[in-house]
């Protein structure tokens, strides 16, 4: 390893150009990413009930719907139809969409002099005051209608659905939608689906570069006031700029998609990375300071500090790898991308910084005394107050971990979509518009397996669909049952559904006569052995939708009997189901982070002194997640990945039980070698705190509500690992390592 | 031999060769003369049987189910020549349907007449006729009602596009709105019949529909037709039984007939 060190540090110039030609290459790979503002990458693609949803999907040809309501004083008058008529015309134009239902087009089927006519709810522009009367009778009596599916009953609204082709990107679909409906609807309208949600989240990324930019601004900050020096700022920011290229850049040439949750993964980067050169420059500087030369320096800098350093990057590389497990793509991206970012990180800290520093002229260091500054003076004041209280200390912390187990009961986790966007942005107003005036804004699927021609068995449905519409927060329910029910009052005269197997299919065949294979397949399958009932829903929280879900099973099991099998589906439902895989997910990684960050810490450093010191680390996540639930902010993706996050941005803790470890075995007592460390390893803890907490307050100002929760918790996270490093974790020190054994390594830190 | 005999003989060997060649070249000179519309007319003038009955099978195929009927069709007159057009329907198969029947009556002047036979529903329906009507899909399968009545020969304008291997394409684009932005036929000159028609709508292809004949009583009939489209389902027309050349009175085109 000396030799090598050497050999590097003899070439450095080679080493700046390998790192700019790297660099330079993981650009390249940078500006091939994707990225990706699509709504399906927060469910997991793999998982059996996603795929049960694709393929219900692809039977039922329901793909992506966006709803748009169109406001006005009363959309039933003539002006206002036509400009439907026109506005539906000009959506159907745009490629990408698929079907538009709205009042215009909706079929009719009426009796006339003893005819029965089929046609277009409104058949042509002006309509007599006479039609207008017969559209608001047909609106008002007609089974499928009655429930305001198309227009609202006192005509303040009428409702378009929008299914687009699941092939086009969902983000430019809405943004066509929306300049369409302009054009042609002068008036309020709100919108919502999947495609405004993806508009939203497009708009959310673009922000992302700022937010790197106010990141590395505020880090690189904190580094020139610890080194007050520019090459404090200007070896960073080299470090920094290669782990983030190459981060990127990795993921840019295996085609992995950008994705809204990775948004993290630039700002831990850059937070984490700092803290690799505040260690290095710190003993480069002290050294500098001591009266070495630079070569000196710069040796010993890399034979003292740099294996810590190594280690630390392995093991916050570790436990951000354990989210490759997740079964959600933009985790396994953000674990990706952030673990090779750090590695990245790493590698350029230990050979391009020792490099720069040897091209670049040493700074003028005044040669400091013996003397604490202010801060370690501080701070040796504290580790003495420690030594003479470990044990009350110790007491206070376990108080606060009860007290956290308060606050982490109180937790309510809310995987919904809805939880994800600012109140005030225009993808939650316009679906708080549209469930208003449509009942509902996102759709529970639920699949029926019998059959379908059964008569018996579509009188059950038909009595679901009406007690469906009781449960608090589900909207409008359509189904082949009121299908066949308008049907067979027009075809026979009589209310109620087809009695025989016989009319039921016959009156299956007029259906059949007025649509195509798409139409007629979209409520049931060709062979009748499968319907699919589309039921409406408020966007609620996860537990209010698994709520909705089991009364909807148990209704269906009570109407339905045992001729049908249900099975659930559609993206409500998937939200609800992800809230298992997210804890599941969030219990893996915080486990097997442990794990991994106790054996590389033990492999180099020693067992004992790794257990005390994951145990603070446990303590700050247990604090952390206290907060979160005393606080009522919800558990959702992002902050289950903060316990693994944590374990590994808090490892840096460690460099304070190790030097405490070898003043011991320099023969100073417990409490004064407490009193060294917390002195001297202490002063980077606390800078190293404010590094990443001023890089991860970048992520506070992101609109995706996730990722600014989780910006604001990192904070109070870093600084807790911080204080508890400073306080509970030599008071463990003190109680559980009073005579440690011999380290297999000395690693010396400041 | 002096130069002027070197000329005569390089001018004759010139004038055989370019004779030779165009006489090569003519039989296929001479159709690929053939305008687009000199072709549709020789497929619309092919002959025809005047009245029909056709036992046909319907299978739709989507995802892997498909929905079987069998139905047998009485069709005769031609609205082009000025007679009104008689088609009657009725369902053999499968048994929650038979019996279920649909007549059409389409008159020169463009007014319909139909009627539906439910016999679960124990009465006969009389059906308006709305302008979509054509447009509207043939039973829920991949056909619409004209593709299965047909197009009208005026309603288009005709242009070849290829003429290889004996098949013509030719290119039909609409001169009114009938749901297609184009068709584009695939004619065997041999027989004066298409093979396949794709059908175009939004710049990108809908649907396809290729064609099996087989002579029957001296006419090329279809045997099957199969119907392709782009999102995935097909339809599949089986033609079981044929009588030709029927006089098919009145009688078959009654309320009465529908309901036996």
């Amino acid at each position: 390893m000396h030799r090598l060190m050497e050999a590097l540090l003899k070439r450095s110039w080679w080493v700046v150009g390998f790192f700019v030609l790297a660099s330079a290459l993981a650009g390249l790979g940078a500006l091939r990413m994707h990225i990706n503002f699509s709504t399906e990458s927060f469910f997991p693609k793999n998982n059996p009930i996603m795929k049960s949803s694709r393929q219900v999907q692809e039977t039922f040809g329901t793909g992506k719907n966006e709803i748009v309501v169109l406001f006005a004083d009363d959309v039933l008058v003539p002006a206002r139809l036509n400009a439907i008529r026109a506005l539906t015309a000009s959506l159907q134009g745009i490629e990408g969409v698929t079907k538009v239902i709205s009042l215009t087009d909706a079929p009719r089927m009426r009796e006339e002099g003893g005819s029965l006519l089929t046609e277009d709810l409104v058949p042509a522009d002006d309509p007599s005051p006479g039609q207008i009367a017969g559209i608001k009778d047909y609106l008002a009596s007609n089974y499928a209608m009655k429930d305001g599916l198309l227009a609202a009953k006192d005509g303040s609204s009428a409702n378009l659905l929008i299914r687009i082709d699941p092939s086009f990107k969902m983000e430019t679909m809405s943004l066509k939608i929306d300049k369409v409906v302009r054009e042609n609807w002068k008036g309020r309208y709100e919108s919502t689906g999947e495609p405004v949600l993806s508009e939203e989240i497009m708009r959310i990324m673009k922000g992302i570069p700022a937010m790197a930019v106010v990141a590395l601004l505020v880090i690189l900050a904190f580094l020139f006031l610890n080194f007050r020096s520019p090459l404090g700022i200007l070896v960073p920011l080299a470090q920094l700029l290669v782990g983030l290229l190459w981060g990127l850049g990795f993921l840019g040439w295996l085609g992995i998609d950008f994705l809204a949750l990775m948004a993290i993964a630039p700002i831990a980067i850059l937070a984490v990375g700092s803290s690799f050169s505040l260690h290095l420059l710190g003993r480069y500087f002290l050294e500098l300071s001591r009266g070495h030369d630079k070569a000196h320096a710069i040796r010993t800098m890399l034979g003292k500090t740099g294996l810590g350093v190594f280690v630390s990057g392995l093991a916050i590389s570790a436990s951000m790898l354990t989210f490759l497990l997740s079964e959600i793509d933009m985790i396994r991206g953000m674990g990706l991308m952030t673990a090779v970012g750090i590695i990245a990180c790493m590698f350029a800290s230990l050979v391009l910084l020792p490099a720069l520093l040897n091209l670049l002229p040493a700074p003028k260091i005044r040669a400091r005394g013996e003397k604490d500054g202010g801060v370690s003076l501080r701070l040796r004041r504290l580790g003495a107050f420690i030594g003479r209280h470990p044990k009350p200390i110790l007491a206070t912390g376990a108080l606060l971990v009860l007290l956290s187990l308060v606050g982490i009961a109180r937790i309510v986790p809310d995987s919904s979509l809805v939880a994800y966007f600012p109140k005030d942005s225009a993808a939650i107003r316009g679906m708080f518009a549209v469930e208003k005036a449509f009942g509902g804004s996102t759709t529970v699927s639920m699949v029926v397996n019998g059959d379908l021609q059964d008569p018996e068995l579509l009188k059950g449905l038909l009595r679901f669909q009406e007690e469906a519409k009781s449960i608090p927060d589900v909207g409008p329910v359509q189904s082949l049952a009121s299908i066949l029910r308008s049907l067979h009052e027009t075809l026979s005269g009589q209310a109620g559904m087809p009695a025989t197997r016989e009319l039921v299919a016959q009156e299956l065949l007029v259906y059949q006569a007025s649509g195509s294979v798409d139409d007629v397949s979209s409520q049931v399958n060709l062979d009748y052995s499968q319907g699919l009932v589309t039921i409406l829903v408020h966007r609620v929280s996860t537990s209010e939708t698994k709520a909705i879900i089991a009364k909807l099973g148990a209704l269906a099991k009570a109407t339905l009997g045992d001729g049908a099998t249900v099975e659930f589906t559609g993206d409500c439902f998937i939200e609800s189901i992800l809230e298992r895989i997210v804890l599941r997910d969030f219990a893996i990684s915080l486990s097997l982070a442990v794990l991994l960050v106790l054996m590389i810490d033990s492999l180099i450093r020693s067992f004992r002194a790794a257990l005390v010191t994951i145990i603070v680390l446990f303590f700050t996540i247990v604090l952390q997640y206290g907060v979160q639930g005393l606080f009522g902010l919800t558990f959702n993706m992002a902050s289950a990945l903060m316990g693994a996050l944590a374990i590994g941005v808090g490892d840096y803790a460690i460099h304070l039980t190790v030097r405490y470890m070898e003043d011991r075995r320099r023969g100073l007592t417990p409490e004064k070698a407490i009193e060294e460390a917390v002195a001297t390893s202490g002063r980077s803890i606390v800078y190293t705190s404010f590094t990443l907490g001023g890089g991860f307050a970048a992520l506070t100002f992101s609109t995706f509500v996730p990722v600014a929760t989780l910006g604001k918790l990192m904070i109070f996270t870093v600084f807790a690992v911080g204080i508890a490093s400073l306080t509970i974790l030599p008071a463990a020190c003190l109680v559980f390592l009073r005579n440690p054994v011999k380290s297999r390594l000395e690693v010396s830190h400041e | 031999m002096n130069s002027y005999g070197c000329l005569r003989k390089s001018l004759a060997t010139a004038m055989v060769a370019a004779t030779l060649a165009l006489l090569a070249a003519s039989p296929l000179q001479a159709q690929a003369a053939l305008s687009g519309q000199e072709v549709m007319d020789k497929v619309y003038n092919s002959p025809k049987p005047k009245g029909s009955v056709l036992t046909m099978a319907m299978v739709i195929t989507k995802n892997g189910k498909s929905l079987s009927r069998t139905l047998t069709t009485w069709t005769t007159g031609d609205v082009a020549k000025g007679e009104t057009e008689k088609t009657l329907m009725k369902f053999l198969s499968p048994a929650d349907v038979k019996g279920s029947g649909f007549l059409n009556l389409k008159k020169p002047d463009g007014a319909t007449e139909s009627l539906l036979w439910l016999p679960a529903l124990g009465k006969v329906r009389r059906l308006g006729s709305g302008a979509s009507d054509q447009d509207q899909a043939f039973f829920g399968s991949d056909f619409t009602n004209r593709d299965i009545n047909g197009f009208v020969r005026a309603d288009f304008a005709y242009a070849v596009d290829s003429f290889a291997g004996g098949i013509y394409a030719v290119t039909a684009t609409p001169k009114k709105a009938l749901g297609y932005e184009k068709l584009v036929y695939h004619v065997d000159s041999s027989t004066w019949k298409y093979a396949k028609i794709d059908y175009w709508r939004g710049g990108k292809l809908a649907k396809s529909q290729t064609v099996a004949y087989d002579k029957v009583q001296g006419y090329d009939m279809p045997t099957r037709i199969l119907m392709s489209s782009a999102s995935g389902s097909s339809t599949e027309l089986s033609f079981t039984g044929y009588k030709l050349d029927q006089e098919l009175g009145d009688q078959y085109f009654t309320e009465r007939f529908l309901k036996q």
